[in-house]
């Protein structure tokens, strides 16, 4: 019963030719006009070419020298690294010939040795927001690491003052300078393993379908609304089925949607625009489903508690889009403020997005496992509140 | 044993008595009427009986299993006539009959044979693969009425099946539920239309505010006011104040005129009706035709209610 509730709004929706525009051109048309007006924000450290940043030096002294040494070795390919006095180095910034300002402050090796908390400013261009972000990770990744290894040194310092190993006290500072290597090494390597980035193509590829699949939901509450208006639903249940059977079946409808306008728009992006939804495959697959469920439920939620078809497309299309720029649909999220961004966790887009982030950047499947169970776990919650409130007549 | 039993049930919507304390009772091959103005609580009632409300008090037993306890075997010998059209439009008439067929458990070769049989009774074979949207209102009313006998229920529900519909499509309804009910099917009938349920029903009960007010065969309904009749008049040159004119004649129980027709309801007809006749002609109104009806339904629900059966 629940499968043949399902084939006939499957049969019904195939006969819609605009609901059928709707689910799936749309989608792949907005995705390419966004991706395409917004790609500047998504220009990756990989993608664009080596950039200018140039670096003011307070301190001039052995921890400062190690600072610039790791940046000009190991970020070569990224950055084009000179040394200026701050005024300089400020024309430089105003007049975009260095798009960040490193400011080593006076007293820096001096201070770390004596573990004190160091910080280095970084200076940015607002306009290279992506690049600034880089010069500002980077910088905030060294001293981090920085500051684990002095204070491991300091303790691995007293052990070994406290020994008065004589042979230790002469090779201080080789073994200093040793330890900051292995250091710098294991900054390098962090920075070669971590994620891939995203472009702006595969960020609104996510977003748009996701947002998409939460309008397909749409037009299966309108046909929800409908049924009941036109007594269907109450013949459906009339003549044997039962409220659960009904919502189940109604639901299945809208998952094998779903599924199909995913399969469509990933393939469909994939060879049209090259965008690539990362892998393993079936960790797409699973977070899709995921979606898929979240979005059935979302569906099931808003035909409970709206009253009338245009009052649930109201509810329906007013939630969607609010999710939608809460999550960073429409503006990327790292522009978004923060108390914005911290609001987007609880959008069944951003969850879904997230996940194929994680994908899209490589991360590997277990990083989307979170982002799962959340999704599951609002479809369980709204398919809850669907089922007990929805009116079959 | 009876088919149906509805016993002392009660509805409410807010402050609304939909069904205040009804009870019916409907025999195996029977065609029982419901006849009451729209908003009497026709519907509501049929929608307990279907099992798709559930009254607020009260018992139902279908086929001697209680609503509520046996549902899901109660629903088995129901078959539902919507008053709406609830078929799916943009499906074919084959598609939507499948549909249904298999929402009552039928399936493979039987499904098939029942849904020509459906069409059949339909009269609508050769339009098996249109879409219900291309359909005459009546049309979709016979396919509305076929999709409820696939499964050869016991018991056909049907509430208000001709509303909006041509006169042959009308026809052909009421032809196919006197056929239905001579292969002994019980029918329940629900309308507001007075000449239907006169026509089909041997046993009809008449419902206003949430209650019946009357139960019975045509003829104990009848008795129950005695001899009134109803003359019509097709007049002209008349407004709503010949109401006011006629209403003081002595044995005149109730005048209603609309669109150039005036009924009244009186006893011993034939004594009043030069005095009426008087009336008209001294208010200036032409009297282009004038013809006596006897004691019906509509006149019992006046005598009953003070109101008539379409106010």
């Amino acid at each position: 019963m629940i499968f043949h509730i399902a084939i006939k709004d499957l049969k019904i929706l195939s006969k819609d030719r605009k609901a059928l525009m709707l689910l799936l051109l749309m989608p792949a048309l907005i995705m390419l006009i966004l991706g395409t007006a917004l790609s500047s924000y998504f220009k990756d450290a990989k993608r664009i070419e080596k950039f200018p940043v140039t670096i003011v030096d307070y301190d001039k002294q052995k921890e400062a020298a190690t600072f610039i040494s790791v940046l000009k070795n190991y970020y070569k390919d990224t950055f084009e690294l000179t040394e200026n006095n701050e005024k300089d180095a400020s024309d430089k910034l105003k007049t975009n010939k260095a798009f960040a300002v490193i400011i080593i402050p006076q007293n820096f090796t001096q201070n770390i040795l004596k573990g004190k908390n160091v910080k280095v400013e970084v200076r940015s261009n607002t306009e290279e927001s992506i690049r600034s972000q880089i010069v500002e990770g980077t910088v905030e990744g060294y001293m981090n690491t920085l500051s684990v290894g002095i204070k491991g040194y300091a303790a691995f310092l007293d052990v070994f003052k406290l020994s008065d190993n004589k042979e230790f006290m002469k090779n201080e500072d080789a073994i200093v300078m040793g330890l900051m290597q292995n250091l710098s090494g294991d900054l390098v390597q962090y920075s070669e393993t971590t994620k891939k980035s995203v472009s702006s193509l595969q960020y609104y590829a996510a977003a748009m379908m996701v947002m998409f699949l939460l309008f397909s939901s749409m037009t299966g509450v309108s046909m929800m609304i409908e049924e009941r208006d036109n007594k269907t639903l109450g013949r459906i249940i009339g003549a044997g089925a039962s409220k659960l059977q009904l919502i189940a079946g109604k639901c299945l409808g809208l998952v094998i949607v779903g599924c199909i306008q995913m399969l469509i728009l990933i393939i469909f992006t994939r060879i049209a625009y090259g965008v690539d939804w990362g892998e393993p495959i079936y960790g797409i697959v699973i977070i899709s489903f995921c979606s898929i469920f979240a979005s059935a439920g979302f569906g099931m939620f808003v035909a409970a508690l709206a009253k009338s078809l245009k009052a649930a497309n109201g509810m329906g299309s007013t939630l969607i889009q609010v999710f939608t720029v809460l999550s960073g649909g429409m503006i990327p999220i790292y522009l978004l403020p923060s108390f914005l961004k911290t609001l987007s966790n609880i959008t069944p887009n951003w969850q879904a997005m997230d996940g194929y982030y994680k994908l899209m950047q490589g991360v590997g499947i277990s990083q989307i496992i979170p982002n799962c169970i959340i999704l599951i776990a609002m479809g369980l919650i709204f398919l809850s509140v669907g089922i007990k409130k929805f009116r079959i007549v | 044993m009876n088919l149906l039993e509805v016993k002392n049930v009660f509805k409410t919507y807010g402050s609304l008595k939909a069904v205040s304390g009804v009870s019916i009772e409907v025999g195996d091959g029977e065609v029982f009427g419901l006849l009451g103005p729209n908003g009497a609580g026709k519907s509501t009632l049929i929608s307990m009986i279907s099992t798709l409300v559930k009254p607020d008090n009260g018992e139902i037993f279908i086929n001697g299993n209680r609503v509520g306890r046996n549902t899901k075997e109660a629903k088995k010998v129901i078959g539902l006539v919507p008053q709406e059209i609830a078929l799916y439009p943009t499906l074919s008439a084959r598609e939507n009959l499948n549909f249904w067929g298999r929402m009552y458990g039928l399936g493979g070769n039987l499904l098939t044979q029942r849904v020509d049989e459906a069409l059949e009774v339909a009269g609508l074979s050769d339009r098996q693969k249109d879409r219900i949207e291309s359909f005459s209102g009546g049309m979709k009313r016979r396919i509305n009425i076929a999709a409820a006998l696939l499964h050869k229920p016991k018991i056909l529900i049907m509430d208000e099946p001709t509303v909006g519909i041509d006169p042959q499509s009308r026809n052909h309804i009421l032809e196919t539920v006197l056929k239905l009910n001579k292969e002994g099917m019980s029918v329940i009938y629900t309308s507001h239309y007075m000449e239907e349920v006169e026509f089909l029903c041997s046993r009809i009960a008449i419902m206003d505010h949430g209650k019946v007010i009357a139960c019975g065969s045509k003829e104990e309904l009848r008795n129950l006011i005695g001899d009134v009749d109803i003359i019509n008049l097709d007049i002209a040159n008349a407004d709503k104040q010949i109401e006011d004119l006629i209403k003081p004649i002595s044995g005149i129980q109730k005048v209603i005129f609309d669109n150039n027709k005036l009924k009244v309801y009186a006893k011993e007809s034939g004594t009043i009706l030069a005095r009426l006749i008087s009336v008209l002609d001294s208010a200036k109104c032409k009297i282009h035709n004038i013809n006596i009806e006897d004691t019906n339904l509509e006149s019992v629900f006046l005598h009953l209610t003070g109101r008539a059966l379409r106010d």
